[in-house]
């Protein structure tokens, strides 16, 4: 068993490929459970790295269904997700905690 | 808006019934006292206080992947504890049976602890609006309740068949829960890119969208996800195939020692 | 499935949790798709009448709106009119659709739409949060008590499988507390439909049961009257052959051999009388000791042919007890003690009060039995030694079988001992006592 979950890991190492260099950063906002800009337009096509910067003081989950992505950000903190590549599109996503404020659109273009 | 914390709290509560209900379930299959619930419960409460008060640290951690790696790790060990309980299912050796007690009160408790201590973020940001403790009440009950509910159906629903049947229904599930933890950490480490994806394979939100009742308990299930990418699809088989792989493995040689003993 | 009151409580509730949340949601969510269909109507409205006003007036009054609500007017892309709440900027796509838009530390639901006949755009929006909590106010108002009713409910659910298992739960407390011999049928019409089959099964059984227990009896009684008549002819044939003064070793053997016979077939049927007797504990309380005396009184005369002596100590002891089946166990007790003491030999016989306990004890100057014995002594047609037993003691293994027989019915216990003033067995027995009579 422990041997299996040795491959596990190795198999997820090896399909690890870092591509720090020329990945495009993108910045969001939380305020007031708000998101500024509430339409973020980012290239199709690319990786692109998103920093969430949440001025609130209390935490906020990022979430989109359409991108797969779900992370708890603690109030006054900041985090680090990457989307993409995208085929051109809208991609909605939200605040989980205040859906019926924090709402924004990711347009691939 | 109340649906949309109802939401939240099944999220997180549904995940946790299943896996408990199908336990338990087993346990009565094996003759292994129920009440191993209760540490765990305990266990796993506290584990995700701590873990909770202490995530605004390990966020940082890894240029912001900390979060995603911890909590893929988590997955991981999850993944693999369950695996070893469906092996122990399948093992002839009887003796071995008495390690399941200490893999199921260990996988309920890490399965709570980051569940649990997102229920305890959201908790803690949603009681500091004015206004909100009736319908943080409500929203508590409504997970409780159905995440209880969830969990009896299907624990009666395994304990009421034969044991054979029960078996395997229960190794399937297992396989299939396990299998989506799996597919959990993969997606946790597709978000902090340290694993690389190219395009979604396919689009199957049409048939079941993510976000309605349908989408949250097959995500609860076995991890469902309408827009995979290649590599979780591929990820997804090896690790189900590494628990098949053993467990058929064990089967054949059970059916096989069968043989000899009979005539 | 260990208990089908936990199972049903337990399903039938969480079914109906899942159903009254599913429909409580469902109800919940077309609630705000309509409540949001009547802002956008009003929206709309609210985008005609400034139409309406464009076509009147050259300027608009700046507040023709409360606060919650904001109006751009663009001509083709300059903008000529607006709120004082409004931005500068194109606030929502002009297509007619309905749109969410940030702005102020808010979300509002916007409207654009072009009007007839003219190049003028109008967009109006409306603060979100004004109306949101609202209609969540109303929905709440209707779907929380739909929720926290579950908790009664469940109370209800289990008081009515309690009432409706009441049936099965009289017939099992009925069937537990019933005595071993009570074969008695179950009245049928006391119990509900369903449980009609399992009452009318048990009632063949017991009544099978019961003729198999009188045909049981009857045979060994039957038995042993008809082997009593036989043997008292085979008696006297002896005693006229034992006149007609042939005397043989082969006599004196054979005229033992037709005493215990006749003491096996009195065994049998005093068994049979006490088991017929045996039908729960008496209702009047009987004297331990003085049944007792009454026995000692009767057996007298076999004692003192022996040159034994027999000595009775104690206090008088209230049982309840079938007080033919007690003399019975008493007699068999000391007639062993008896047989099994020397001549000359000497028993003890001493009641006893302790715990709540009616104890007798019969001790003996024999040779006793070894302790690895006591056990077996007990069963039926055992004998110490087997059949190899001392010859001139008659005994049929049937005695101490009794014994144990009538200490069952009657929830006595029995213990051996060594005696430590006589040096041979003790045996005792205790009862629970009567205690006061009132009891």
């Amino acid at each position: 068993m422990t041997r299996l979950f040795g491959i596990m890991v190795l198999t997820t190492f090896f399909t690890c490929m870092p591509v720090l260099a020329d990945t495009p950063e993108f910045t969001l906002t939380i305020k007031d459970h708000l998101f500024y800009p509430s339409e973020l337009r980012v290239p199709a096509n690319q990786k692109v790295r998103l920093l969430i910067i949440n001025e609130d003081p209390t935490p906020e989950e990022f979430e989109s269904y359409e991108l797969n992505r779900e992370k708890v950000i603690l109030g006054g903190r900041r985090t680090v997700i990457f989307v993409g590549p995208l085929r051109t599109g809208e991609y909605s996503f939200f605040g989980e905690f205040n859906m019926s404020t924090a709402q924004g659109i990711l347009i691939a273009e | 808006m109340l649906l949309d914390i109802v939401i939240i709290v099944l999220r997180e509560t549904l995940e946790a019934s299943v896996l408990i209900g199908v336990l338990l379930s087993v346990s009565r299959h094996t003759d292994i006292n129920l009440l191993w619930i209760f540490p765990a419960m305990i266990l796993g409460t506290a584990a995700a206080l701590f873990y909770a008060l202490s995530l605004g640290e390990i966020s940082e951690w890894f240029d912001y992947a900390g979060q995603e790696v911890i909590n893929a790790g988590m997955q991981y060990i999850i993944y693999a504890l369950l695996g070893c309980i469906v092996c122990l299912l399948f093992s002839l050796d009887k003796q071995k049976r008495k390690y399941l007690k200490g893999l199921m009160v260990a996988s309920v408790a890490m399965a709570m602890v980051r569940e649990g201590s997102e229920l305890f973020v959201f908790y803690t940001a949603f009681l500091s609006q004015p206004g909100s403790a009736l319908q943080a009440a409500t929203s508590g009950f409504i997970g409780l309740s159905v995440g209880v509910s969830a969990g009896v159906i299907g624990y009666y629903a395994l304990v009421t068949q034969k044991p054979p049947t029960a078996k395997a229904f229960q190794a399937f599930l297992l396989v299939l829960i396990l299998t989506g933890m799996a597919m959990q950490a993969t997606q946790l480490l597709i978000q902090v890119d340290w694993i690389t994806v190219n395009e979604p394979v396919w689009d199957t939100s049409w048939l079941v969208a993510e976000p309605s009742a349908t989408g949250q308990v097959l995500y609860a299930v076995f991890g469902y996800e309408a827009t995979p990418s290649l590599i979780e699809i591929i990820l997804y088989f090896i690790s189900m195939a590494m628990i098949l792989g053993p467990v058929m493995l064990l089967n054949f040689f059970t059916k096989n020692r069968n043989n000899e003993v009979k005539p | 499935m260990k208990s089908i009151r936990t199972y049903l409580v337990l399903v039938i509730l969480s079914v109906i949790c899942l159903a009254n949340f599913t429909a409580a949601m469902q109800g919940y969510r077309g609630s705000l798709k309509a409540a949001d269909r009547l802002v956008e109507n009003r929206l709309s409205e609210k985008a005609h009448i400034l139409s309406a006003f464009l076509d009147q007036h050259t300027t608009l009054p700046r507040g023709i709106f409360d606060q919650q609500t904001l109006y751009q007017i663009w001509d083709q892309d300059e903008l000529i009119a607006s709120s004082i709440n409004a931005p500068d900027n194109l606030f929502a796509p002009v297509d007619g659709n309905f749109h969410l838009q940030s702005h102020a530390g808010d979300r509002w639901r916007a409207v654009g739409m072009t009007l007839d006949q003219s190049q003028i755009q109008v967009i109006v929006a409306e603060k979100y949060s004004a109306y949101a909590s609202l209609t969540e106010d109303i929905l709440l108002r209707a779907i929380i008590p739909i929720i926290w009713v579950l908790p009664v409910l469940g109370i209800l659910v289990w008081l009515v499988i309690h009432i409706g298992l009441q049936p099965l739960k009289r017939l099992a407390n009925s069937l537990s507390k019933r005595e071993a011999n009570d074969l008695k049928v179950i009245q049928m019409d006391a119990y509900a439909g369903e449980l009609t089959p399992i009452v009318a099964a048990l009632n063949g059984l017991f009544s099978r049961l019961s003729e198999a227990f009188d045909r049981e009896r009857r045979f060994s009684s039957d038995a042993a009257h008809e082997l009593r008549t036989p043997l008292a002819a085979f008696k006297v044939n002896l005693h006229s052959l034992g006149k007609n003064e042939i005397q043989s070793e082969d006599l004196e053997r054979l005229k033992r051999t037709s005493e215990r016979m006749e003491h096996s077939i009195e065994q049998l049927l005093t068994l049979n009388r006490v088991a017929s007797a045996g039908e729960g504990a008496p209702l009047e309380a009987y004297d331990l000791y003085g049944i007792t005396r009454d026995v000692i009184a009767d057996m007298y005369v076999i004692i003192e042919n022996r040159k034994q002596t027999i000595e009775l100590a104690g206090d008088p002891l209230l049982l309840r007890v079938d007080p033919g089946s007690l003399a019975v166990v008493i007699r068999n007790l000391i007639d062993n003690a008896s047989k099994y003491s020397p001549k000359n030999g000497s028993i003890l016989v001493s009641t006893e009060s302790s715990n709540g306990m009616a104890i007798l004890r019969i001790e003996d100057s024999g040779k006793g039995i070894p302790k690895a014995e006591h056990a077996r002594v007990l069963e039926r047609f055992y004998r110490i030694g087997g059949d190899q037993n001392d010859s001139d003691i008659t005994g049929s293994g049937l005695g101490l079988s009794i014994v144990s027989f009538v200490l069952k019915l009657f929830g006595g216990k029995i213990n051996f001992f060594e005696s430590k003033t006589l040096g041979g067995l003790g045996v005792e027995i205790s009862f629970p006592s009567a205690g006061n009579s009132d009891d």
